[in-house]
């Protein structure tokens, strides 16, 4: 291996401690992130994707605390840093954007003030100075008429705009790692094409890495060199995406993969995945997902399986990922 | 074989007015659906897709009559029911603009001939009125309207796409399915309880837990709630809203496979409306292909996909990520700028500021729907003229 990973997620455990009990979001896991390569996080509703990247940003709310694991970004576990170490960090090595701007951009200030206090919290130049930057980057991302944009405020923009105005904010600093959290989601799917694409060429031109949270196992296929699956705060597979895709080893991932109509090719009957998606509160024993598994022994309801290499590079959760060998995904 | 048509809807036009000022004066309109037709034939699943806010809820709701249609007609089995829910006064003129008046013409000019050349449901009121009158006319359009309405809001039923807020949280699930069964006296009240029960088993809810609250059940289960209680009435034709939108990918299917052997078992009609082309694809006979208010293009699902001829369900169809790392580096068709407003959609071709081959004249005229193969139709100057292969 002559790469090193530019971001390491080790056994990481986020836990919110609520009234109802203790929801354990985020329960041991690990990733790593390469340089210029783009990783791709999937799962369901829940799964603690969203809990993930929060967790690297350090961006929890009061209830949430890291429980365990590291954070280590070149050399440093992020989980030590101090909080204004972390704020250097934060926006300037690693930014993040959301699935719905709405939220992250503050409705009171145009959208130039926003990019420009960005610009001017992590560089060292003037208010004018920032302004020809801000312009600059709004023409990056494809914003029409910036000069004129520059001045609006978020609600004047339309869903897809307001889109590109964040990652313009996200890569005002440059940063070596951008985190974006379902960016797509909320958006129409011509529009979403058009901030793909633009994700893609910036990504080049910056030369970022690139973590993609998503549940459309489409975006996925389309963006990521690497995926994660996440099942109930797990990760339940790992791998390279033309493995994932053509040879899955878990069978989450297979029941998946099975059941999401295409546009592609026409399907006689969409295989589904049985029962409900897991209460955070009250986790099924064992194998989180053998309630729902169509491969599930005795073993699997007493004993959780650990993550293991199946193959170079290709990791799996389950006891019985062999069978999965004789299935071909259709 | 002739497919027999269950709905038909002819021109439907429906505007929201917009108001502003201290008098709530109308300063403008948004034009949700604006002339849109198409037929839906007995035991098939229409397909409904389209972008956010190009009106395919507004169509699924002026259907039901949620929404008072601006214009246009809606004809449920071979009867015109615009009307139902109008004033009655309203009503009355409305049979006379659009029948009476029209009708007395005919007779004048062309007599008994003029039936020739009409159309059902025109054609049946016509003969209404040679033998009757206009009085017979009027009779059979309006008279027990109450009782028509009753019927009309039994037949078409809708699920819709939030499982959360669409089910009463303060009402036992039991109650939820019941509700229609009692208003409607589909069941003794003895035997509700038992009809109810077997509802539930039919959209795979264990009915013992009929006196559960919405709550205490997932957002798949609930959508299956939804469905139990639409059902329940035994309608004819089903408006499925995003009804699978807001559920997660593994539970999606579930509801899709669910809602298919439902229609097999109860012989239902679907109107499917949905965003995504692929779920539109997998469920639809036959595709409607909306933007801004207009059916752009409509033909069986298998024409749709091996021969797409409008601009914009090319786009569409390029547009979708597919879930193959294989196929990553195909090339897309990517559209320019946003989708336009409803309030002031563009002159001509409504797609034509999107649009990758639009010429002048897709900016001055506008292209009307028209059927360039059997049952396949397309509004657009230059059909076909954008290629991109899946
Ligand atoms: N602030 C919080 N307080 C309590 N529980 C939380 C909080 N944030 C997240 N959780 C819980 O943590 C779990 C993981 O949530 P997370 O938001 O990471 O899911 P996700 O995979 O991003 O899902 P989605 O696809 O819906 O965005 C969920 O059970 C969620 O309810
Ligand atoms: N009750 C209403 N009053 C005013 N405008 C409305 C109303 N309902 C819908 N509209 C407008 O009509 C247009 C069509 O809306 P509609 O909800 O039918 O679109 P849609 O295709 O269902 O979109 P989506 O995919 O987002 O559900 C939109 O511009 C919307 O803002
Ligand atoms: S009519 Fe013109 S603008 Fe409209 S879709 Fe066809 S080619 Fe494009
Ligand atoms: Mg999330
Ligand atoms: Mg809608």
């Amino acid at each position: 291996m002559e790469k090193q990973p530019i971001l390491r997620v080790e056994n990481l455990k986020t836990y919110f401690y609520t009234e109802d009990g203790v929801v354990k979001a985020v329960d041991g896991v690990t990733f790593d992130l390469y340089e210029g390569e783009t990783l791709g996080i999937v799962g369901e509703s829940g799964s603690g994707k969203s809990v993930t990247s929060l967790s690297i940003m350090r961006l929890l709310d009061e209830k949430g605390k890291i429980v365990d694991g590291k954070i280590i970004f070149k050399g440093k576990n992020l989980l030590e840093l101090s909080e204004a170490e972390m704020r250097k960090i934060r926006g300037n090595e690693i930014a993040m954007i959301f699935q719905e701007p709405m939220v992250a951009l503050n409705p009171v200030y145009t959208i130039g003030d926003q990019i420009m206090e960005a610009i001017m919290l992590h560089q060292n130049v003037g208010e004018s100075k920032a302004r020809e930057i801000a312009i600059d980057l709004l023409r990056k991302v494809g914003i029409p008429e910036p000069e004129k944009r520059v001045d609006q405020y978020p609600h004047q923009l339309s869903g897809g705009m307001r889109q590109r105005a964040m990652i313009a904010m996200a890569l005002s600093c440059r940063p070596s790692i951008l985190i974006a959290d379902e960016p797509t989601t909320a958006l129409d799917v011509t529009i979403q094409a058009q901030i793909l694409d633009l994700m893609k060429e910036l990504q080049k031109e910056y030369g970022m890495a690139l973590i993609m949270i998503t549940h459309d196992m489409g975006v996925i296929a389309e963006m990521a060199d690497r995926v994660v699956v996440m099942y109930a705060g797990r990760v339940v597979e790992y791998g390279e995406v033309h493995e994932i895709f053509k040879k899955p080893r878990h069978p989450y991932t297979y029941g998946l993969l099975s059941s999401i109509p295409r546009l592609d090719v026409e399907q006689e009957k969409l295989k589904s995945i049985p029962g409900t998606v897991p209460d955070p509160l009250s986790f099924p024993s064992g194998c989180k997902f053998h309630p729902r598994c169509e491969f599930a022994q005795e073993r699997c309801k007493n004993e959780e399986p650990e993550l293991v290499e199946v193959e170079p590079g290709h990791f799996s959760r389950c006891f019985f990922w062999e069978k999965l060998k004789e299935l071909e995904v259709k | 074989m002739e497919k027999k048509v269950v709905l038909k809807v002819e021109n439907l036009v429906k505007y929201f007015p917009i108001k502003a000022g201290v008098f709530r004066r109308t300063v403008g309109w948004v034009k949700a659906v604006d002339g849109v037709s198409f037929e839906v034939y007995e035991g098939e699943t229409l397909g409904l897709v389209g972008e956010s806010g190009c009106g395919k809820t507004t169509v699924g709701m002026t259907l039901l009559r949620l929404y008072e249609p601006t214009s246009g007609r809606i004809i449920v089995e071979g009867e015109d029911t615009t009307h139902y829910f109008m004033p009655y006064l309203k009503a009355r003129s409305y049979v006379k603009k659009t029948y009476i008046r029209r009708f007395e013409n005919l007779k004048k000019e062309k007599g008994e001939d003029a039936l020739k050349e009409l159309e059902e449901p025109d054609k049946k009121y016509y003969k209404i009125f040679l033998e009757g009158g206009k009085r017979a006319l009027y009779e059979h359009l309006l008279s027990n309207l109450p009782e028509k309405r009753r019927a009309f809001r039994r037949e078409l039923q809708i699920v819709f796409q939030d499982p959360y807020s669409s089910l009463d949280p303060r009402m036992r699930i039991k109650n939820i399915v019941a509700e229609g069964i009692a208003a409607h006296k589909l069941a003794d009240k003895e035997r509700i309880n038992d009809a109810v029960a077997s509802i539930l088993e039919d959209v795979g809810i264990i009915p013992g837990h009929m006196f559960r609250y919405p709550h205490e059940f997932s957002g798949g289960q609930r959508q299956r709630i939804g469905i139990a209680r639409a059902l329940a009435l035994q309608p004819k034709v089903v408006i499925a809203d995003e009804a699978v939108a807001a559920l997660d990918v593994s539970i999606r299917s579930q509801i899709i496979n669910l809602m298919e052997e439902l229609q097999e078992r109860h012989k239902l009609t679907y109107i499917f409306i949905s965003h995504d082309l692929s779920v539109i694809r997998h469920v639809s006979d036959r595709i409607a292909v909306m933007y801004l208010g207009k059916i752009v293009e409509l033909a069986p699902k298998k024409e749709l996909f091996e021969n797409p001829l409008h601009p914009y369900t090319v786009s569409l169809m390029s547009a979708i990520p597919i879930p193959d790392p294989e196929k990553r580096n195909k090339k897309r068709i990517i559209l320019k700028g946003d989708v336009p407003s409803p309030i002031n959609p563009p002159s001509g071709c409504r797609f034509h500021t999107r649009c990758p081959v639009a010429k002048d004249i897709c900016k001055e005229k506008e292209p009307p729907l028209v059927e360039v193969k059997p049952g396949h139709f397309v509004a657009c100057h230059f059909p076909g003229s954008l290629k991109w292969s899946m």
